[in-house]
């Protein structure tokens, strides 16, 4: 036996040595994912009592109160709005991550830390430079009025427009990252056997590369999709706090209405959506494409 | 289905870097040539430019008459097994050998035929809903070829096609893969490294050496009658023993084999115009006696390495007099469990005229 | 309630904090929980520097939030900074502890309107900090037509230039008034009564902001609005154009004060803390640094005329009114709120 256990067989189980290395992420895990998510479940069957302190118990009325359709509502609107930061995040996204990874790695160094280079500084600071942006008196509005003075000044700021500008400012590295990384790793010959096999450029695209950078398109859009659904600083800043979407909801319920019990029954519905998807997600993938 | 490829001064420059300089060279319709050369030699480079993925910077290349010199890949009537074979991992095998007649927008029923018989000539029936990894090595090259052969080129370019088996398979690969050149009767372009595989399988090889064509002929030209001592060192194992002509007439000519051995033969087997050169014997034609004192057609030597091959032995062997100079030879493996010539043993090395190639150059 | 400035990132990293053990707090230091943008940093170094205690300075945006940390963080805090209404559930539930106010030698400087209130009304328990009103600011260059109260603000003319707390309780009371109910009398008959009413201002409304509501202002995207009058009076220090003007059918009046809360660790540091805020030289600096009404008289002895003038610090006349605690209901108005901008 060798005190390093290394090579085994693809799906053997992990010996002593293997938990031990683990064991500093499961307890991270345990202590920051498992343990948060049940006190969540555990007090979204709860009560609030007058103060807005949790009773615990068992009552499923949290969850008959998500069927309200004030709240189903702003469920819809929430998708909606991740939705459209999705496919907008992917529209711009894809060609960027796809030029890329094809880049000479010289310029692809440079405009990778580009697209990093905004992580450097607070979400918050990055957000309150788009409403220098898009303000009255802002830089957008000063190059219009110089433009057209007609069309000045355009009301950009506070408005559904504005988050969703937000949002896919804020989210589209998370798409260009991992869809950068499935065309990285994709195999040039293979592109080049589809040109021989009389695939012209515009469809190798569809034939081949999209259906092979669809685990980073995946994977990309889950994370997108999943933190704009619950955003609710760029809601408040960007669109002036007028239309709630669940985030705000949720925030709501921990910090103004006092009301956690319903709050975790929100967080946990939500969680739940994303579990439900990630499914579906999974049981749609074609089996070819589950390699690479 | 099958075309005249021709390469007009060929060349391909990437800045200061010549990869490959102005090549002249016709492949026939219906033949399978072999590129043979060690790697960096512009070997792949001048099969991707037949292929359409490098554009040439000089020089033109025709297909059946036409200049295809700037026409895309997808347009021409070429098809290519990739290294690695480039299977798509998101289709099964039927998609994978469906591709190029769906890009070519042939239409449904069709397809399904014509990737039934290609399945059928690569012996693939009943494995068309597998996908690529879940095929063997062996497996996915037929799927390849299938790929390739389906759309009916007139030209199939194979980009080191066995690289990626094992050395078992290889070799009933080869054996299915000529065969099937046979019956489609299509121009096949091999690209390798492997002189065993460019020899089993060729009708013609073209051996590149830095960028240029060093020698193209029939696999036994190349083997017997190499044009260069690249070729000869290249193409199988080759002793160069230097060899210089001292006299003669119009008809015989004398030479001497590495300074003492005085040869007598017809004097048209001498390259014209040289008086001294370096003749070719391959190990298999060398002829060993035991060492019973100096003969007329013999030089001495001693054996200082012997490597039991099982059906052959391999020895080295060095000349007494030779001026330092080791040759290999190769004997039958023997029946017994003693050597002929053991280590050390003394030998007569007879190289028979016969047996002896004089390079033309080089 | 008052400036709320940018908070999640801040928010997040409290209730992080919140969940994790107190181990290193000891003698010598005072942990301090005060509302974001309402406590000077120079005030804080002073005390520092001229009793050796070191303060531990945490914050948080809203009443609920404080609560919330509060009750789960049990014995954290020495000093808390509730508003008058939240401070009164506090005592009711006995989460404060009474004060020595043999130790606290200042509390002759207070002005007697802000002594004795409803919510703590032997002053047992708090010692007013700082108060302000919630009152509707103009941009007199834009607004020509004149502002009176709640109604007028909520006008066709202003849609999309109008900019409000984000505080539903707030907007509940504005409608009340308008609708000349009693504003902390709340249940279903009453959200029922101002519903069609609050359905049409939000409508008009184009920023819900309670961190920095002055900003849509300066930045010119509003012209008119109801916010805190600390945020109003920074406004007219910028610019006198805006002008500050309490709702003619009332307003809401707020009292922060400052209380211990029972299970502290440093009573004898929070005692001091009280007492040297309500020196008048230091209660000074607050106000010069947020220009809320201080409650303070002999500081307010020391502001420059211009600070008296301010009319959000100081506001003339006018019906104020403080909020009492309304438990549950707090759920509701949340709710309605929430329904009412979703229908948009």
């Amino acid at each position: 036996m060798t005190p390093f256990p290394v090579a085994r067989e693809p799906g053997a189980r992990p010996g002593a040595f293997a938990w031990l290395l683990l064991a500093p992420l499961l307890v991270w895990l345990a202590l920051f994912v498992v343990v948060p998510a049940l006190l969540l479940l555990g007090c979204s069957f709860g009560e609030r009592d007058e103060f807005g302190q949790v009773l615990w118990g068992f009552s499923l009325e949290n969850y008959a109160r998500l069927l309200d359709p004030v709240y189903l509502r702003i469920f819809l609107r929430s998708l909606g709005f991740a939705a459209l930061t999705t496919v907008l995040c992917l529209l711009i996204g894809y060609p960027v991550a796809y030029h890329l990874a094809r880049a000479a790695p010289r310029v692809r160094e440079l405009l990778l830390l580009l697209v990093l280079v905004p992580f450097w500084t607070s979400f918050l600071v990055r957000t309150y430079a788009w409403m220098a942006i898009l303000r009255e008196e802002g830089l957008l509005n000063a190059l219009v009025a110089w433009l057209q003075p007609a069309w000045a000044p355009l009301g950009l700021l506070y408005t559904p427009a504005a988050v969703v500008t937000g949002l896919v400012y804020s989210y589209l590295p998370f798409l260009i990252l991992p869809v950068y990384a499935s065309v990285e790793k994709l195999d040039g010959a293979l592109i080049e056997a589809a040109h021989d096999l009389g695939a012209g450029p515009w469809r190798v695209f569809p034939a081949v590369i999209l259906p092979l950078t669809l685990p980073g398109i995946a994977a990309g859009v889950t994370l997108v999709f999943v933190p704009a659904v619950a955003m609710f600083a760029v809601t408040d800043l960007l669109g002036g706090a007028r239309v709630p979407l669940i985030g705000n909801v949720i925030q709501n319920q921990f910090l103004q209405a006092r009301d956690w019990p319903f709050g975790a029954a929100l967080g946990v519905a939500l969680l739940g959506l994303f579990l439900v998807s990630q499914m579906l997600l999974r049981a749609l993938r074609p089996r070819g494409a589950l390699r690479g | 289905m099958s075309a005249r490829i021709e390469l007009e001064g060929v060349g391909k420059r990437y800045g200061a870097v010549t990869a490959v300089r102005e090549v002249h060279l016709t492949i026939a319709g219906g033949e399978f040539l072999t590129l043979l050369g060690p790697s960096g030699c512009g070997k792949t480079t001048l099969l991707r430019m037949i292929a359409g993925f490098e554009a040439p910077t000089a020089g033109r290349i025709r297909l059946g008459g036409e200049d295809i010199t700037g026409v895309p890949p997808h347009r021409r009537p070429v098809n290519q097994v990739f290294q690695g074979y480039a299977l798509f991992p998101h289709l099964s095998v039927r998609g994978n050998v469906a591709f190029g007649l769906r890009m070519r927008g042939v239409g449904q029923a069709e397809i399904g035929q014509r990737v039934d018989e290609a399945l059928a000539l690569v012996a693939l029936q009943g494995l068309g809903e597998r996908f690529p990894h879940e095929l063997s090595g062996g497996q996915r090259q037929r799927v390849a070829v299938a790929r390739a052969v389906v759309c009916r080129p007139q030209v199939l370019l194979l980009d080191e096609p066995f690289s990626a088996l094992d050395a078992k398979l290889r070799q009933s690969m080869r054996a299915e893969l000529q065969a099937l050149q046979r019956r489609l009767g299509m121009t096949f372009v091999l690209v390798t490294h492997d002189q065993d595989e460019a020899l089993a399988l060729s009708d013609r090889i073209a051996v590149v050496n830095a960028g240029a064509l060093e020698q193209v002929g029939s696999p036994r030209e190349i083997y017997h009658r190499p044009a260069t001592a690249f070729v000869a060192e290249f193409v199988g194992h080759a002793n160069l023993i230097p060899v210089e002509r001292t006299s003669g007439t119009a008809d015989r000519a004398t030479v001497r084999l590495a300074g003492t051995l005085e040869l007598d033969l017809p004097a048209e087997r001498w390259p014209a115009g040289r008086s001294a050169t370096r003749a070719v014997v391959r190990p298999e034609q060398v002829v060993l006696r035991p060492w019973r004192g100096a003969a007329p057609d013999a030089l001495r030597g001693r054996v200082t390495a012997a490597e039991f091959r099982g059906d052959r032995e391999l020895l080295q062997i060095a000349l007494g007099d030779g001026g330092g100079l080791t040759l290999t030879a190769v004997q039958p493996g023997g029946d017994g469990d003693t050597a002929d010539f053991a280590v050390g043993a003394e030998v007569a090395v007879a190289l028979p005229a016969a047996n002896l190639w004089f390079l033309p150059s080089g | 309630m008052q400036f709320k400035i940018p908070s999640f990132p801040g928010r997040l990293a409290a209730l992080l904090l919140a969940l994790l053990p107190v181990a290193t707090r000891g003698a010598g230091e005072l942990n301090l929980f005060g509302w974001s943008e309402y406590v000077p940093q120079p005030v804080l170094e002073g005390f520092t520097r001229e009793t050796g205690i070191k303060v531990n300075f945490e914050t948080y945006s809203s009443n609920e939030e404080m609560l919330a940390k509060l009750v789960a963080g049990g014995g954290r805090y020495d000093l808390v900074q509730p508003s008058d209404y939240t401070a009164e559930a506090m005592i009711r539930r006995k989460l404060l502890q009474p004060l020595d106010r043999a130790r606290l030698t200042g509390l002759g400087n207070l002005a007697p309107e802000f002594t004795g209130r409803a919510h703590d009304p032997e002053g047992r328990y708090t010692v007013p900090y700082m108060s302000g009103s919630v009152g509707i600011v103009v941009n007199t260059e834009k607004v020509k037509t004149p502002v009176r109260g709640y109604r007028d603000v909520f006008q066709a003319a202003h849609r999309n230039r109008i900019v409000v707390v984000n505080d539903s309780r707030e907007l509940v009371s504005w409608a009340l008034y308008a609708l000349g109910q009693p504003i902390n009398t709340i249940d279903a008959a009453s959200l029922a009564r101002v519903r069609p009413l609050l359905a049409e201002w939000i409508k008009l409304v184009k920023v819900f902001d309670s961190d920095s509501p002055k900003t849509a202002l300066l930045n010119g995207d509003v012209d008119l609005g109801v916010v805190w009058s600390g945020e109003a009076a920074l406004l007219w220090r910028e610019h006198r154009k805006f002008q500050y003007i309490l709702p003619a059918e009332g307003a809401h009046q707020f009292v922060d004060v400052l209380a211990i809360p029972t299970g502290a660790r440093n009573v004898t540091e929070a005692h001091r803390f009280i007492d040297y805020i309500l020196r008048p030289e230091v209660s000074r600096q607050i106000s010069a640094a947020f220009p809320y009404t201080n409650p303070n008289l002999a500081a307010r002895r020391l502001l420059t005329p211009d600070e008296l003038a301010n009319p959000a610090s100081y506001p003339q006349g006018g019906k104020l009114e403080s909020f009492r605690d309304i438990g549950r209901a707090a759920a509701d108005i949340d709710r309605l709120v929430t329904d009412l901008k979703s229908a948009k």
